[in-house]
């Protein structure tokens, strides 16, 4: 179990990493939405770009948003000694 | 003596890391039992079995595999029932969150207001996605890590506080009973689909089936049940999506795919002078059940959704997502906080290709009816359009010119279980559809009788005791709550007229009371009993003020909006209170320090063992 001070900088660091996660996401998740139409008129895969970057491109980051947590919080929690297996 | 225990034991580190091993061999048993049913509904029907006396078999088949798995998994104690002994995989764990978050209103209601309205439809699936990544980065891990069986018990530990964990049952049960409504309703429409009866009359057959399942085993029977429902969905969206891709482009990837449709049917839109909606900044509309033609180009944004309400809903829908005790309750059920976060990545994977592979199912949709229905002549429509007029499911304008899209109306709720119909597939392909959709409601109802039920036993029966019950009395409180629960979700059910509508609505109370709470909680360690008391109730107060004045036509707000001053609103209260009242227990405050850092047992399973060994040994 860690001490005292290293709680403080581990919580410190989890609370950077959520915000670093969710800051991005949250701005392209809800400005990108208000140019979809605007995007539209150049093509992609086929596809009208702005209803490829808003339903493909949301889900796609999204996903790789939640698959970079997963993975820099498991490495914070080995940093600060806090992880389940020592 | 408990004080020198409880420090001894925080010392420990988790040791359990211990999952069900044979998992994938039971899933991969039942995904062979239940293709062979289709493939053996198939040989039959080329055998000339009446159509009707197969839709009635690949009705109850399934439903009865899916019992069976349900019935299989009893639980013997109560961790067992309320977090499947902690040894759930992440990869099922996170199969079951997905499917159940979105349900089976998620799969028919979003797929079919996709195909009614177009892209301003992605608010909702952009809403969903985004809620299930707020639930893995800030509430998931620390919820595990507290290992507390119900929300309302988390707060009640977290702020040591009874009255909160019964206030936040009390509060959680409006939003969770809607939600609940809701999946029921959308089950017994899909039911009805299925067997050609009453919607009202399969509502009882439907939620006796998604109490019956769990009411044994609890969250252990939930999660594998859920598991093989999950399976049955995705079969039910992925087999008709990619015959139709491969049939238009001879590439068997629908997500992609359906892009290059809306291209097609765009065009078509365009020079059919299809007429474009009148734009707004703060308006929110989303098709309702009803018979509606269509409104507005594929391709238009603003017309059902402004630019101003557009980023409001995405984040009420996702922070109703997050604060859902049907979601959150599942925390506990993975071996370690480490594989709890991989459940939730599992879970936003799994749900973002649910999600996109709707949008192909309504871009195909709207791509058949631009092909078959617009311009055709109205007395030689496909028999399929047919089919669907004659049920009262669709209509066309008059009959005796060529059709255009806006003198279509079709049935919002029917879209997704439409498209093997439309495409030309053999019926089995189309009960494969139904019966998945149906998996993907009960699942999601199942969840919602789970927390419902938890919250009545665990919450309010038990909650305002020092000490918790026996293992025993806590499972037997704990069936007869999940039957209690199903009675309450049938009853309300009966009154639902539009899914949808009521599950916005429910997921705009559940972001006005419940997530601001828990994340409040456990983000700033300063708040009160008192401050999260009020906040709730505020939040709760404001959001149902708001929406009867708009149910009454006061004022002109969607019922989804009204969170958006009822959820401020909660954590003004929250941390005004919280900053006058004193400081939070000691306790209160060793809770919240604990919970944020992954390694050591379970809070919850560390109190429950030690209450166990101060019952076998009073005097210590």
């Amino acid at each position: 179990m860690i001490d005292w001070v290293e709680r403080k900088r581990y919580w410190r660091d989890t609370k950077w990493q959520m915000l670093a996660t969710l800051a991005p996401f949250l701005a392209a998740v809800l400005a990108l939405p208000l140019y979809a139409e605007a995007l539209n008129a150049r093509p992609v895969f086929g596809m009208p770009l702005g209803y490829f970057v808003v339903c493909h491109g949301l889900l796609l980051i999204a996903t790789i948003v939640m698959a970079s947590f997963v993975n820099r919080q498991d490495a914070i929690d080995h940093w600060h000694g806090a992880n389940e297996e020592p | 003596m408990a004080k020198q225990m409880l420090t001894r034991s925080m010392t420990l580190t988790h040791a359990g890391r211990f999952t069900e091993r044979r998992t994938g061999t039971y899933i991969a048993i039942f995904a062979s039992a239940y293709v062979s049913l289709f493939l053996g509904a198939l040989i039959a029907e080329q055998l000339g079995v009446a159509t009707a006396t197969l839709w009635n078999w690949l009705f109850l088949l399934p439903l009865a595999l899916f019992g069976i798995v349900g019935i299989m998994m009893p639980a013997d104690d109560g961790r067992d029932f309320y977090t499947a002994g902690r040894r759930v995989p992440p990869f099922f764990s996170g199969l079951s969150l997905a499917v159940t978050a979105i349900g089976g209103t998620g799969v028919v209601c979003i797929t079919g207001a996709l195909f009614k309205i177009g892209i301003d439809a992605l608010v909702l699936v952009i809403g969903w996605i985004t809620g299930l990544v707020f639930v893995g980065v800030l509430l998931f891990p620390f919820l595990r890590k507290c290992g507390a069986y119900t929300i309302p018990s988390f707060l009640g530990l977290r702020l040591d506080s009874r009255v909160v964990r019964m206030v936040a049952a009390l509060v959680l049960i409006v939003p969770t009973t809607l939600l609940l409504a809701a999946e029921l309703r959308v089950a017994a429409f899909l039911a009805a689909w299925m067997t050609g009866q009453a919607d009202v009359a399969m509502v009882p057959v439907v939620a006796a089936l998604a109490t019956v399942t769990i009411v044994f085993g609890g969250i252990r029977a939930f999660t594998w049940t859920s598991s093989t429902q999950a399976l049955a969905a995705l079969l039910a969206m992925v087999v008709p999506a990619t015959i139709v891709s491969l049939l238009i482009s001879n590439l068997p990837f629908p997500q992609m795919m359906h892009g290059n449709l809306l291209r097609g049917f765009s065009r078509a839109e365009f020079a059919q002078s299809f007429p474009a909606l009148q734009t707004g900044v703060a308006i929110f509309h989303m098709p309702g059940s009803g018979l509606e033609a269509f409104a507005g180009p594929y391709l238009q944004s603003f017309g059902h959704v402004g630019p101003l309400t557009l980023p409001v809903a995405i984040l009420i829908i996702a922070t109703g997502i997050a604060g859902l005790p049907a979601v959150l309750n599942r925390a506990g059920t993975t071996a370690t906080v480490y594989e709890t976060r991989k459940s939730t990545g599992w879970a936003v994977l799994n749900a973002a290709f649910i999600l996109l592979t709707l949008a192909s199912v309504a871009g195909f949709m709207r791509g058949y009816v631009s092909e078959q229905i617009v311009n055709a002549a109205g007395d030689r429509l496909p028999l399929w359009f047919q089919t669907l007029q004659q049920l009262g499911f669709a209509t066309v304008g008059k009959t005796r010119e060529a059709i255009v899209l806006s003198g279509i109306s079709i049935r919002r709720d029917i879209a997704f279980v439409t498209l093997p119909m439309a495409a030309g597939m053999p019926m089995p392909l189309a009960a494969l559809t139904a019966a998945g959709a149906l998996a993907a409601a009960l699942a999601g109802a199942s969840a919602h009788i789970l927390a419902l039920g938890g919250m009545l036993s665990e919450d309010i029966l038990h909650g305002g005791r020092r000490e918790a019950p026996d293992d025993a009395v806590r499972l037997w409180t704990g069936r007869i709550a999940l039957g209690a629960a199903g009675g309450l979700g049938l009853a309300c059910a009966l009154f639902v007229t539009d899914p949808l509508a009521v599950a916005l609505a429910a997921l705009a109370i559940s972001a006005a009371t419940g997530f601001p709470v828990l994340l409040m909680s456990i983000l700033w360690r300063k708040v009160s009993r008192f401050g999260a008391v009020a906040g709730m109730l505020t939040g709760l107060g404001v959001t149902l003020v708001l929406m009867f004045a708009s149910l009454t036509g006061i004022i002109a707000m969607p019922l989804l909006l009204a969170a958006s001053l009822g959820g401020p609103a909660n954590i003004l209260v929250l941390v005004m209170l919280s900053q006058a009242a004193p400081i939070a227990s000691r306790r209160a405050l060793e809770v919240v320090r604990d919970v944020r850092i992954p390694g050591g047992e379970a809070i919850y399973d560390r109190e429950m063992r030690i209450l166990r060994r101060k019952r076998a040994a009073p005097g210590l």
